[in-house]
């Protein structure tokens, strides 16, 4: 496949420069090339005008290119100044071979701290350092290492709203101080107020490069989205029928004291599906946690039908009728070590207790067989390696396992990522067949086509929050581009 | 990687570690051969020897079985030692009221072995669930708590026989249990094999059955592999693993349970230093599978039974034969490795003669 496709970008010094677009749209491809973790196929890095090839990150590190990952990579018990000059070679600013001069290099991060307005203690513990904190050791570490262009990855992602204020003011120094900053987000708020020139992916392509000050949020917005090609699943009309699950004031904060869901409320009646579209990690995954009972809610209730599902075990609710096909389908859907009849009863296994607690494995064999035929999971038997499954059969056989008792809900999370077209489909139709069933249905999808073709309604999240939510019909794409990016009208 | 293979692959490490130990006794100018006729004939070869070679794998069986139900569940227990110095407690109190004037001092033998298997249990279930429960409560790791808690037991138990369970004499220990709560002999009296070894075979069933058969089995097993996937399927991990841990800590007791009733008779300081770690071997020999921790303690039992036998009969000391042991574990447990890269060997070399016979053609 094709992550990049012709792309070109100019960045020059001191400006903040924001790459923006969809899940999938090939920036983090792109940032990679840029800091060397990936080699491009044609093209080339060019750097004050010199052509560079770069065969790792030392490679661009050398050229004064640094990069911070979303999630950083930090020795917990190191002191501040160790993580900094870990990995550099010993001897920095000293004359010794072997020793690393700790002393020199606390008073070299204090005046790279004061000059940046970045503040961190360089004796501190990395374990008992904020996230933010973290984060500004990873651009101290940048500066230490004498970076003039730092790549930032979704930097605000992990932030709170009062950390991500102190952000963008360093960012404004690190600019007046001469440096070029790249910063991949999807919000297009901080877009608009903190940055000097856009470049907009879309499909692995640069669709769009203007200076900030010239555009408009609909523009953006636009060219994130772009012109959606009108598919269609064949699906019969549905009548309004009555609510069968209820979402009412979700509140939850994660362990770190980070909201992750606002105020969430939704209803979707029987026979009806309701998409959720949003960037990944506007807390969708969170909701369906909650929903599932996986995780626990601040405050707010569940419920199915008159059922309220607060302080319900996520086995009671499976038995209430709750279904859920994960996103993390190795990870959390199914158990790769166990054969395919054992992954059938995941969830399930009180079904299977015969005589003296004996498990009716013939029982449990006739039931993978058939959901091998059903679903045409390929495998040569019921008692191959769940794990050693393809992408699409692993998917099948949750799929299949989730739906044989004719759930009320279903929560679907992601349900065709990385698998091939045929799979896909098949996942589509199968979506749709429980929508005629007249299951009620949730799908949370970072494909916004995917939540466009075959949602009855859809809701928009946004950093927690269910930001807008209208009818699947002759919607405007735009508008939902624009919510999806943080801005409302 | 079938089963199958495997046990294959623990049998030739078996022979070749015997063969590498082989040189071991060369120093002593001893013809490896006739070493090992010693060894294995006292071990295995006459009913005495058998019994002896049992009795010494009975503990070992139940710490391997309490390993193969913990770790499959994912809690990495190592605190055998000490459930087995708390079962053992729990054995000498119920023997000990088994004397005249005591509680059960009018009750049937059979009523005293079942009470003692029943508190011996509870007491080491309950020692492993106080570390299941400090980890699930306030995290932490269970290896190091578990090693830590053994000390606590060991002490305990030097603590009872020097000050309140001590018998008159000189040495920290409490007195002879009575005849009626001490574990029959099988064999006649000079056969060391008494009834624990049967308990621990029906243990081993007990095991398999519930691993294999049941649903607790399949949670433990499920929370042991994946335990987002077990949470998401509704499994409560917390009250799995105190399950798992409770039943793994009962069993590890009864290991103490069969030293005090059937071998020593009594309760006393530094009442058994190795077998809380060498079940956890035999179990990782046995592929942590309740069949396989039984043969890996049977031939440990043995090894060390036909040492101290040759170490009797030789010069040999006893000592050669725990350096085989070692090299036999090295051997079977470097075995998936091996096996892995012997597995990437083969593919490379039939994709090298696929690939050859195809410019032939």
């Amino acid at each position: 496949m094709v992550a990049n496709d012709g792309v070109s970008l100019l960045v020059v010094p001191a400006s903040i420069h924001a790459v923006v677009g969809e899940n999938g749209a090939g920036k983090s491809t792109l940032m990679n090339v840029l800091y060397g973790m990936t080699v491009p196929d044609e093209g080339e890095i060019l750097v004050d005008d010199e052509p560079c090839r770069f065969r790792g990150p030392q490679d661009a590190i050398k050229r004064r290119i640094g990069m911070v990952h979303q999630d950083f990579l930090v020795v917990p018990r190191f002191t501040v100044v160790e993580t900094i000059t870990l990995g550099l070679r010993a001897g920095v600013g000293t004359r010794s071979l072997f020793r690393t001069d700790f002393v020199g290099a606390s008073k070299q991060i204090r005046d790279i701290s004061e000059r940046f307005g970045l503040e961190v203690d360089p004796n501190a513990t990395v374990s008992s350092l904020s996230v933010g904190e973290q984060q500004r050791v990873e651009i101290v570490k940048l500066l230490f290492r004498d970076a003039d262009v730092l790549i930032l990855d979704e930097p605000t992602g992990v932030l709170t709203p009062q950390e991500a204020e102190v952000f963008f003011a360093v960012l404004k120094l690190l600019k007046q101080g001469g440096k070029s900053v790249l910063v991949i987000t999807h919000k297009l708020n901080e877009v608009l107020d903190h940055t000097d020139e856009v470049t907009v992916m879309r499909a692995g392509r640069d669709v769009m490069h203007v200076m900030t000050a010239e555009t408009t949020p609909q523009e953006l917005a636009q060219a994130m989205v772009g012109e959606r090609p009108f598919v269609s699943f064949q699906r019969e009309q549905s009548a309004t029928r009555e609510t069968v699950l209820k979402v009412c004031k979700i509140d939850l904060t994660d362990e770190r004291g980070v909201q992750r869901l606002r105020s969430v409320s939704l209803n979707i009646g029987a026979g009806e599906i309701l998409g959720i579209a949003g960037v990944d990690g506007n807390g969708q995954s969170e909701l369906a946690e909650v929903i599932a009972g996986t995780l626990l809610p601040n405050s707010g209730e569940v419920l199915i039908g008159n059922h309220s599902l607060n302080g319900l075990s996520v086995a009671r609710r499976r038995r209430l009728g709750m279904a859920y096909i994960p996103a993390d389908r190795r990870a959390v859907g199914s158990i790769n070590e166990l054969s395919i009849s054992l992954n059938t009863v995941l969830g399930r296994i009180f079904n299977y207790v015969g005589n003296l607690g004996f498990i009716r494995r013939r029982l449990m064999r006739v039931h993978s067989e058939e959901l091998i035929t059903k679903y045409e999971i390929r495998a040569p038997s019921s008692e191959f390696i769940a794990g050693n499954l393809s992408g699409g059969n692993l998917q099948k056989l949750i799929l299949g396992r989730e739906l044989m008792e004719s759930p009320l809900v279903i929560v679907f999370e992601q349900p065709t990522r990385g698998l091939d077209i045929r799979a896909t489909d098949f996942v589509r139709q199968t979506i749709l067949n429980q929508r005629s069933r007249g299951a009620s249905i949730l799908l949370i999808s970072a494909d916004l086509d995917e939540v466009l073709m075959l949602s009855d309604r859809i809701a928009v999240m946004f950093d927690g929050e269910i930001v807008g939510e209208m009818k699947n019909e002759n919607l405007d794409t735009r508008k939902i581009g624009l919510l999806m990016a943080g801005v409302r009208q | 990687m079938s089963s199958k293979s495997s046990v294959w692959y623990s049998l030739l490490a078996v022979i070749a570690g015997l063969l590498l130990g082989a040189i071991l006794f060369i120093p002593f100018n001893a013809n490896p051969l006739e070493s090992y006729r010693t060894m294995f004939g006292a071990a295995f070869f006459t009913l005495e020897g058998l019994g002896t070679t049992f009795t010494r794998a009975t503990p070992l069986i139940f710490i391997g079985l309490g390993t193969v139900v913990a770790w499959k569940s994912g809690f990495f227990y190592l605190g055998f030692q000490g459930s087995l110095y708390i079962g053992a407690v729990g054995a000498t109190l119920v023997a000990l009221s088994a004397r005249s004037g005591h509680l059960l001092a009018g009750a049937p033998a059979v009523i005293v072995f079942a009470s003692s298997l029943f508190v011996s249990f509870l007491f080491g279930g309950a020692w492993a669930l106080i570390v299941a429960g400090l980890k699930i409560r306030f995290g932490g790791n269970v290896v190091l708590l578990s090693l830590m808690f053994n000390y606590v037991a060991i002490y305990f138990v030097n603590y009872l026989v020097t000050r309140p369970l001590r018998a008159v004499g000189s040495l920290p220990q409490t007195e002879r249990f009575p005849e009626k709560a001490i574990l029959p002999r099988l064999l006649g009296e000079r056969n060391d094999l008494h009834l624990g070894f049967i308990v621990a075979l029906v243990a081993v069933g007990a095991v398999l059955y519930i691993m294999r058969f049941t649903k607790k089995g399949y949670e433990f097993v499920a929370l042991g592999l994946n335990e987002r996937a077990s949470i998401y399927a509704g499994i409560n991990a917390g009250r799995v693993m105190l399950q798992a841990a409770f039943l793994s800590g009962g069993l590890g007791a009864l290991a103490g349970w069969s030293q005090v009733l059937g071998v020593q008779y009594r309760l006393l300081d530094g009442l058994d230093q190795v077998t809380g770690f060498e079940g956890i071997v035999t179990a990782l020999l046995g592929g942590l599978n309740a069949l396989g921790v039984v043969v890996a303690s049977i031939l440990y039992g043995g090894l060390a039974n036909g040492a101290q036998v040759m170490q009797r009969r030789t010069d040999i000391p006893s000592s050669v034969a725990l350096m085989i042991q070692g090299i036999i574990v090295l051997l079977v447990l470097t075995g998936p490795q091996v096996q892995q890269r012997v597995a990437a060997w083969r593919s490379r070399h039939i994709a090298r003669t696929e690939s050859t016979g195809d410019i032939g053609s």
